[in-house]
């Protein structure tokens, strides 16, 4: 017998229930949605900047154990310096009039990493020069947080678009009033530009076809709250960008299919947060499974999704984007990344145009 | 088959209030409330001293404690502590010998058994540090710990529901006519024993399947996915828990009815044991259609948080542990209220404050736990569960009311 068989058994019950009067409970999950009309862009285009957060995962895992687990904040880790790099993604979208928006998600962690890999890929320049519209932080975490410094220095005037759901050392963090000498992090460098602070009642769109969506969830490391970008593009269909997906890739696509106008499966990029530390676990088989049946066309996968998953994935049919060898060009590899049989990272420096 | 036996400790020993109820109850608890959250804050949060919640370690420890405290108390009667001891031991020197000899044996229990001899020599994935030094793909110091504690917290989970359903249906059966210790050794390996039978039917096909790549030659593909939209275990643990609790409340609320109105001991057995079972699966998959409704989604199979499959399985596990605890707060702190009405009113009364009780329980968790506990404000984090607070609570109660004899606001008769 098939759960939902059973489900269906227990809806007679419900309508059983719904009579003596506790109907309008019942009827809360049935109700019509509004849909959200986010528009169209016309293509959009995404640089790996950085999606190396730490170099050796066994070495990550220590410092978490050693500190106390996967529930101890993460302002309160003496993470091992020579480990970090931190996770940068530039997204450049073309509107259907040929305009063109330019958004940075997500500001690394090291510093000395996060400087390089924004030198390498031309977005110092961008941000030096005020061409970038937006810094997006898709979440509070370490990797994709703590090297602020590297964006704000550069163009302390951008604007921010947060959750809002930053711890107080985050704002402090954004106050340039920050330094930790614990989880060494430090910013002195304030931000002056326009702050939006997304809340999960409402998307926030951001241009024609670009929106931002926050997921209010907790997170492992003491962290709350994280946002993905929508985008929907003319004649092909949705496409989201993630810094972690710690929402979940298949709840976060459930989300869009229930509430955004028009949804079309078509394609992501990013972090889906799987299998981080290339630890297995017989949930992560659901998801391969789940995402099968969404239909999307085109996965670019990076970050903490895990290659061990990416591979899988890629090997059960899943259309994952192969990278280039771009990422050996780098002064620094990963220890472990690189055991998949294929090359299904997009990693440092890969483009995904959509 | 009938059993002549001589009355168990907690039978034998009478308490009474040192002031009127529902003060005296009231006050206990409070007291509990504070003592939890002082220990909790030093051995758990993660904001706190030792930090052993992390996740899985954590639970494990408070589940191993659990696990002894039952075989102890309900298996054992308190061997190898005579009654001399029980009766004339100072409350406060009986109460912290008793807690600390079973806390003792529970860190035997995983940090040498499992960690030690089990792990090293036998199954790997009992010991975290064995997984470490062996090494290999995804077996870092961080993740061989909660995949060791997680194959603990799932066998020690079986151990304690087949030892309790054993005591509340079969009773002390087969072994009813034998001297206290061979009754008392012979459950305790039979709850055992039919535990490693559920464990290698109902947990091991996860853990077979928790490395990369799956080891397939060791177990087949978890086959319950189709019921559970999961190929998870928590399928499992999320009706053994709820089954379990109806073997709580059997004892505890009910008075051993329905299944005390069969007197051969063999069919109260089978039919306890079908009845829970079957109940603990209906409670699950009723708990998740109200889930359904209260998060105004559905899980399936992929999702994640609140739409994750193996996250609501485990939810349920997490709601029944509220009500049990709220259960025992009742049973040891309030003279298990009301007493006097009908065995159906009674039955009946005790059952719906052990729910609302753990409804609010569980309430009061999501609400304070950031403020007191540490907690991230919000539900279904990834790895997280109350339970390591709830189980915590439950073995305190529990070791409050038998070992303390609920001291300082209860005494002896």
């Amino acid at each position: 017998m098939e759960r939902r068989s059973f489900l269906k058994g227990l809806a007679v019950t419900g309508a059983a229930i719904g009579a003596t009067g506790v109907g309008p409970f019942i009827s809360k999950g049935l109700a019509a949605r509004n849909l959200e009309n986010i528009g169209e862009c016309k293509s959009v285009k995404i640089t790996c900047v950085s999606e190396t957060s730490w170099f050796d995962s066994p070495r990550m895992l220590q410092d978490i154990k050693d500190a106390g687990g996967a529930m101890v904040c993460h302002y309160d880790i003496p993470w091992t310096q020579s480990n970090l790099g931190g996770y940068v993604a530039l997204i450049e979208v073309e509107q259907l009039d040929g305009s063109k928006h330019t958004i940075q998600l997500d500001t690394g962690w090291d510093q000395g990493w996060t400087d390089y890999v924004m030198e390498k890929s031309g977005l110092d320049s961008l941000l030096n020069n005020k061409k970038v519209d937006a810094l997006v932080m898709s979440h509070e975490h370490e990797d994709h947080f703590f090297g602020l410094k590297s964006t704000l220095k550069r163009y302390p005037n951008i604007t921010m678009v947060i959750p809002n759901t930053f711890y107080p050392e985050g704002k402090l963090m954004l106050a340039g009033k920050y330094k930790n000498d614990k989880a060494k992090v430090n910013n002195d460098v304030p931000h002056k530009g326009e702050l939006v602070e997304v809340g999960p009642d409402k998307i926030y769109k951001m241009y024609p076809g670009v929106a931002a969506k926050m997921f209010d969830i907790p997170i492992m490391l003491r962290t709350r709250g994280e946002q993905c970008l929508i985008f929907n593009i003319k004649d092909k269909g949705v496409a989201t960008v993630t810094g972690c997906c710690h929402m979940g890739l298949l709840t976060m696509l459930n989300w869009a299919a229930r509430n955004v106008e028009g949804y079309k499966p078509y394609a992501c990029y990013g972090g889906l947060h799987i299998a981080a530390f290339e630890n297995w676990d017989p949930k992560f088989d659901d998801i391969i499974r789940g995402a099968k049946k969404i239909g999307l066309q085109k996965m670019g996968c990076n970050h903490c999704t895990g290659w061990i998953w990416a591979q899988k994935a890629h090997d059960m049919g899943l259309p994952i984007v192969l990278g280039t060898q771009k990422y050996k060009e780098y002064k620094k590899l990963p220890t472990t990344g690189p055991g998949a049989k294929d090359n299904v990272y997009l990693r440092n420096g890969d483009v995904m145009v959509l | 088959m009938t059993e002549k036996m001589e009355l168990r400790w907690l039978e034998e020993r009478a308490l009474r209030d040192v002031i009127p109820q529902p003060f005296s109850g009231l006050l206990n608890l409070a007291l509990m409330v504070v003592l939890s959250t002082i220990l909790y804050h030093i051995f758990f949060s993660p904001a706190g001293y030792l930090r052993l919640y992390t996740p899985n370690l954590g639970v494990a420890i408070v589940i191993t404690i659990l696990m002894v405290i039952h075989w102890g108390v309900d298996c054992f009667d308190f061997w190898p502590f005579n009654r001399r001891f029980l009766k004339e031991t100072n409350v406060l020197v009986k109460g912290v010998v008793l807690l600390l000899f079973y806390v003792g044996i529970a860190l035997l229990a995983m940090f040498v058994l499992y960690n030690e001899i089990i792990g090293r020599l036998g199954p790997i994935f009992f010991s975290g540090p064995a997984l470490l030094a062996g090494g290999g793909l995804g077996q870092y110091a961080q993740t061989a710990r909660e995949n060791a504690s997680y194959a603990q917290i799932m066998m020690n989970t079986c151990i304690i529901f087949f030892t309790i359903l054993w005591l509340t249906g079969f009773g002390y059966a087969p072994w009813g006519k034998s001297d206290k210790l061979v009754r008392a050794f012979s459950v305790w390996i039979m709850g055992m024993f039919l535990a490693i039978i559920a464990f290698a039917l109902l947990f091991y096909p996860h853990i077979a399947y928790q490395f990369y790549p799956p080891q397939i030659f060791m177990a087949v593909s978890p086959w319950w996915s189709g019921w559970a939209m999961t190929i998870s275990s928590f399928f499992h643990f999320g009706w053994m828990v709820p089954a379990l609790v109806l073997l709580y409340w059997t004892s505890m609320f009910w008075e051993g009815r329905p299944f005390s109105l069969i007197e051969n001991r063999f069919w109260r057995g089978v039919a306890t044991t079908v009845v829970v079972v079957i109940g603990g699966i209906i409670v699950m998959l009723l708990s998740n259609s109200i889930m359904d409704w209260y998060f105004d989604t559905e899980a399936f199979e992929g999702g994640n948080t609140v739409e994750q499959p193996a996250w609501r399985w485990n939810h349920v596990a997490e709601m029944f542990m509220y009500m049990a605890t709220a259960g025992a707060i009742l049973f040891y702190y309030f003279d298990n209220w009301p007493k006097g009405l009908s065995l159906l009113v009674r039955a009946i009364v005790r059952t719906v404050i052990a729910v609302v009780g753990g409804l609010i329980m569980a309430w009061l968790y999501y609400a304070l736990g950031p403020t007191f506990l540490g907690n991230v404000p919000g539900m279904a984090m990834e790895g997280d569960t109350s339970l390591c607070w709830t189980v915590m609570l439950l073995s305190l109660v529990i070791a409050h009311g038998v070992f303390f004899d609920g001291f300082p606001f209860k005494k002896k008769a």
